[in-house]
């Protein structure tokens, strides 16, 4: 049961960043294609416990970073489709920017290496 | 701002109580997808769909997942805990009647006080753009001259009143008024309450009138027949609201006053005690019932008898209004050499004067300290009522908890009940305070002119109060039971079994505590109440050190009539001789004030002593005033009469508090002092202190000067005490009076009577803490029995053991008192030692008007009173407990 979770759960706040990254190169989506893509991308990131995406989707959109309607899907059935707004745009340009320094600064830490600091 | 969207679009789907059918839709094709694309890779078609579910993870927690996103979780919770509690509540109305009552009847208390001293001492008075309306007192520093006071020394005299009126810069208008009583007809007067007021009076207050008008200048001049207004209650109760009334005239202290106005049905005036007439200022000479040297009040610089508001013109603050009064009121003081008018400018409250609101503070807190009482033995009531339920609730509660609810789950759900309860019981506490403020200003006896003209009604502060009592009382309860019922120990009294649950010892010492904390907050609260009633009691009984009873006060026209001093002296000389010789008289002399109600202030200072001036009291009387009113001389001699024309220092008897003043370390007697510049007094004895300025409120340092020796008789009053029957000897004094000189009139009025109108507010408050504690003891005996039942039904086994064994019943209910018994006197005896240090605080301030802070009665009949009602209480209990049959009990079992 520990070691799912460990495999399974997205680090807090990593899955709204895919998604708005996901809708912001390919689109207006629906939650199953945002979920075959996330996992495509991220390997086994998102390969169980597809549906703790949905919860994820509402945020978004209760935020206002995406808006949703009802669509048709590719085999022809009734779909949510799931769009990026402007305002998350921005959100996902701030926060490509603090991962963006995050993990250059963290990086260097991991160069770290004894002589460094000496 | 992206949190605030989410929290409003949750807020809307929280109130549109909106539902997942978006999110099952969404899931169930997502899962036709997932499965649509395993059975293209080759998959059997059950197999897929299998493989999909599983991806797709536990449905039931993302839904769970999605709900809590969607709406407010700690909101949904909330409400279903109160639609839980108030399911609970209302199964068990026993229970929630008496907690609401409980908490009703110690918030409503708490409220009321507070509204009471919000309406008195913080609401503007119910006037006219009372926003504006400023109080106006002064006091002096250094050298105080002689000063007359009639009222408060804080007070004005009317040329000081003039001087502010006439040439301030920050007011729209300055009135004057001075409370004062009448006697209303000529033959068989009644006592009516009545204001002189300064000729604007009116058209500073509003200027409206039922009918008529207000005073205007003829009415004012010195000369002019007095005017009257009546109030619109007088008006009412005396012409039936006649509109003829106008012209009407009133025979007021047997003066003719013309009535020329009504006042409107809303206006009360600015003092508690609503007047039935008004008479302009200028009357006082005819009217006010004591003189100071002069009848010409209107002339007389330095008495203090004048209370002054007026309207601040709009932007004009308090401060500037101060310091332009203080540059008038030092051109006053330049005729006083060495004197500093200090102006005092306060909001206008009906409690204003700087005296009042330095006495009004202490009474407050002490009367805030004795509801905050109530509001604690309303909690622990409440407390022990919760804790009780929770013994009895703890099957219920270890169920839920073994089902998997968590500790905080059930915290919460339990502190909602407790809320849900405490706000019942808030607006019981509401109703509460309206229906005893309204109590207190209309029903409580003993106001001639009506209801205090107090608005009582809730406004933000005094909800706000209740609504913090509320929280405040429903925290204090709530949170130990709650605590205790949930606590580590639940599970171990799952397998116990529901009969021991409620036996934890923990558990028992919790109610023991409270049970302890009730009855000494209750003893506590019964001693105070006991001590402040009994002090106010005694205000009205023996207090003021002089005899008040069989004592009749006789006033004449002298100054009227042309007599001088001499002439006065003389008059008085006769008729006391006559009046003594009665056969029922137990003495008769003259004094200059109305010892209990007026005092002369005068400044002293001790030849030879490089001291500054001090403010004492002085009282001018005749020589035989101590033994007609009953006054011991302590130490030394009386006046004798032969010090007359001695030509040397003046005699002078002292107060005791006088003489610790001045002379601390000395024998006083023989000793001088100069009373004002110029009079030299010699101390001849010394006399014990008594409340010659106010009654309840023993005097300062006062000194007794013979009224021969300041040429005050003619305004000087006379006490005649009656032994026996004394309605002979009243209805002989005019008769006598007329064979002295038939010219002048005399009124006679009974002492007593005079005094007993500023006893009201004394008594009122007696009985207003007489309640409170009366209250409290209801309060505690309901606590106390029902922890004691609660204790002796969990014992109903044991007891039922002891009794199979073949103990006798006797034995078993010696056995359950005498724990209760234990407990009531840990508690009684804490209560009253905690009460001792309370009274001796309250007696350093003068609150207990003299009695004793370990005062025998009130201590031993507290202790008396409530161990009775305690064990009596517990008997019930303990009986019926004993009374069960123990094989039917056992079985039960």
């Amino acid at each position: 049961m520990k070691d799912m979770r460990q495999r399974t759960d997205v680090p807090h706040g990593t899955l709204g960043l895919m998604v708005l990254k996901t809708l912001d190169v390919l689109g207006p989506l629906n939650g199953y294609a945002i979920a075959r893509r996330i996992e495509q991308i991220s390997g086994d990131l998102l390969a169980v416990n597809q549906g703790t995406l949905y919860p994820v989707l509402l945020k978004l959109e209760q935020e206002g970073a995406i808006e949703s309607e009802w669509g048709t899907s590719e085999n022809n059935r009734r779909a949510r489709f799931y769009r990026m707004s402007r305002a998350g745009r921005k959100l996902l340009q701030a926060e490509t920017r603090d991962w963006e320094q995050t993990t250059a600064m963290l990086g260097r830490f991991f160069e770290l290496t004894a002589e460094d600091l000496t | 701002m992206r949190i605030l969207r989410r929290f409003l679009a949750r807020a809307a789907n929280f109130v549109t109580q909106r539902d997942d059918l978006r999110l099952r839709e969404e899931m169930e094709e997502h899962l036709r997808e997932q499965a649509t694309e395993y059975v293209r890779a080759g998959m059997p078609r059950d197999e897929a769909r299998r493989q999909a579910v599983l991806k797709f993870g536990a449905v039931e927690s993302v839904r769970e997942k999605y709900h809590a996103e969607q709406g407010l979780p700690l909101l949904e919770e909330l409400a279903r805990d109160i639609r839980f509690a108030s399911r609970l509540l209302s199964r068990s109305p026993g229970f929630t009647i008496a907690a609401v009552i409980t908490l009703g009847l110690g918030v409503g208390v708490n409220a009321s006080v507070f509204s009471l001293i919000y309406a008195m001492g913080i609401r503007y008075l119910p006037v006219k753009d009372s926003a504006s309306l400023v109080s106006i007192y002064q006091q002096y520093r250094g050298q105080v001259h002689a000063r007359g006071v009639y009222g408060s020394p804080y007070y004005l005299s009317y040329p000081e009143y003039a001087n502010y009126r006439d040439r301030n810069s920050t007011f729209s208008g300055l009135a004057a008024y001075a409370e004062t009583g009448f006697a209303l007809g000529g033959t068989d007067p009644q006592p009516v309450s009545g204001q002189l007021v300064s000729c604007n009076y009116f058209s500073v207050l509003g200027d409206e009138f039922s009918v008529g008008r207000g005073f205007n200048s003829d009415d004012c001049r010195a000369s002019a027949a007095p005017a009257a207004i009546l109030s619109y209650r007088f008006w009412r109760s005396h012409y039936g609201e006649s509109r003829s009334v106008i012209g009407n005239t009133l025979t007021l202290n047997g003066q003719t006053v013309t009535v020329t106005g009504v006042a409107p049905a809303g206006f009360s005036g600015t003092e508690l005690q609503v007047p039935d007439v008004w008479v302009p200022v200028t009357a006082a000479p005819q009217l006010l019932p004591i003189t100071f040297g002069s009848r010409d009040w209107l002339a007389l610089g330095n008495v203090s008898w004048l209370q002054v508001i007026g309207h601040l013109k709009p932007g004009i603050s308090r401060r500037a209004a101060q310091s332009e009064l203080s540059v008038l009121a030092r051109q006053m003081d330049a005729i006083y050499p060495g004197r500093q008018t200090v102006v005092i400018i306060n909001a206008g409250s009906f409690v204003n004067n700087p005296e009042e609101r330095a006495d009004g503070l202490w009474i407050g807190v002490a009367v805030f300290m004795l509801g905050a009482l109530v509001l604690t033995m309303a909690c622990t009531n409440l407390a022990n009522l919760l804790l009780s339920r929770g013994a009895r609730r703890q099957p219920e509660l270890v169920t839920r908890l073994a089902l998997g609810a968590t500790r905080r789950r059930l915290l919460t759900q339990l502190l909602t009940e407790n809320m849900l309860l405490s706000a019942l019981g808030g607006l019981a506490g509401v109703a509460v305070m309206l229906w005893l403020t309204h109590v207190i200003a209309h029903v409580l006896p003993g106001m001639p002119s009506g209801p205090l003209p107090l608005d009582l009604t809730p406004n933000f502060a005094t909800l706000l109060f209740a609504l913090v009592a509320t929280l405040t009382a429903a925290l204090l309860s709530g949170v130990a039971p709650a605590l205790q019922a949930t606590g580590p120990n639940l599970l171990t009294a799952l397998k116990e079994g529901g009969a021991a649950a409620g036996h934890g010892r923990r558990r028992a010492r919790l109610r023991d505590l409270l049970v302890i904390a009730q009855v000494a907050g209750c003893a506590l609260l019964l001693v105070l109440a006991g001590l402040l009633a009994r002090g106010l009691r005694r205000t009205e009984i023996i207090a003021p050190g002089f005899a008040t009873q069989s004592v009749y006060v006789l006033s004449f026209d002298l100054s009227e009539r042309g007599y001088d001093g001499t002439r006065a002296l003389e008059f008085e000389r006769k008729l006391r001789e006559r009046l003594g010789a009665f056969s029922g008289t137990g003495g008769v002399a003259t004094s200059t004030v109305l010892p209990g109600i007026s005092a002369d202030l005068t400044g002293v200072t001790i030849p030879g002593r490089d001291q500054p001036e001090e403010e004492v009291l002085a009282n001018y009387v005749s020589a035989d005033y101590f033994r007609t009113m009953e006054i011991p001389i302590l130490r030394g001699h009386g006046f004798t009469g032969e010090e007359f024309h001695a030509g040397g220092p003046l005699p002078a008897l002292v107060s005791t508090a006088m003489a610790q003043r001045f002379w601390p370390a000395e024998n006083p007697l023989g000793k001088e002092f100069l009373a004002g510049k110029n009079r030299r007094y010699q101390v001849l004895g010394i006399v014990p202190n008594v409340s010659t300025l106010h009654l309840g409120q023993e005097d300062g340092p006062l000194f007794y000067g013979l009224i021969a020796d300041t040429g005050a008789a003619a305004d000087a009053k006379m006490f005649l005490r009656v032994n026996g029957d004394a309605s002979s000897a009243v209805s002989a004094i005019p008769a006598v009076v007329r064979q002295i000189d038939p010219n002048v009139t005399v009124t006679t009025e009974s002492y007593q009577q005079i005094l007993s109108e500023q006893l009201q507010p004394a008594r009122r408050g007696a009985i207003l803490v007489s309640a409170l504690g009366l209250l409290a003891l209801v309060l505690a005996v309901v606590g106390v029995t029902g922890v004691v039942s609660l204790a002796t039904s969990q014992r109903v086994r044991e007891i039922c053991i002891r009794i199979a064994f073949g103990a006798r019943r006797h034995d078993v209910l010696v056995l359950l008192l005498s724990q209760g018994v234990k407990l009531v006197a840990i508690g009684l005896v804490a209560g009253l030692a905690l009460a001792a240090g309370s009274a001796v605080l309250l007696a350093s301030n003068g609150l207990l008007f003299g009695v004793s802070p370990i005062d025998p009665v009130v201590f031993l009949g507290t202790a008396s009173l409530f161990f009775c009602s305690a064990v009596s209480s517990m008997l019930f209990p303990a009986l019926r407990a004993i009374r069960v049959d123990p094989v039917v009990a056992l079985r039960y079992e």
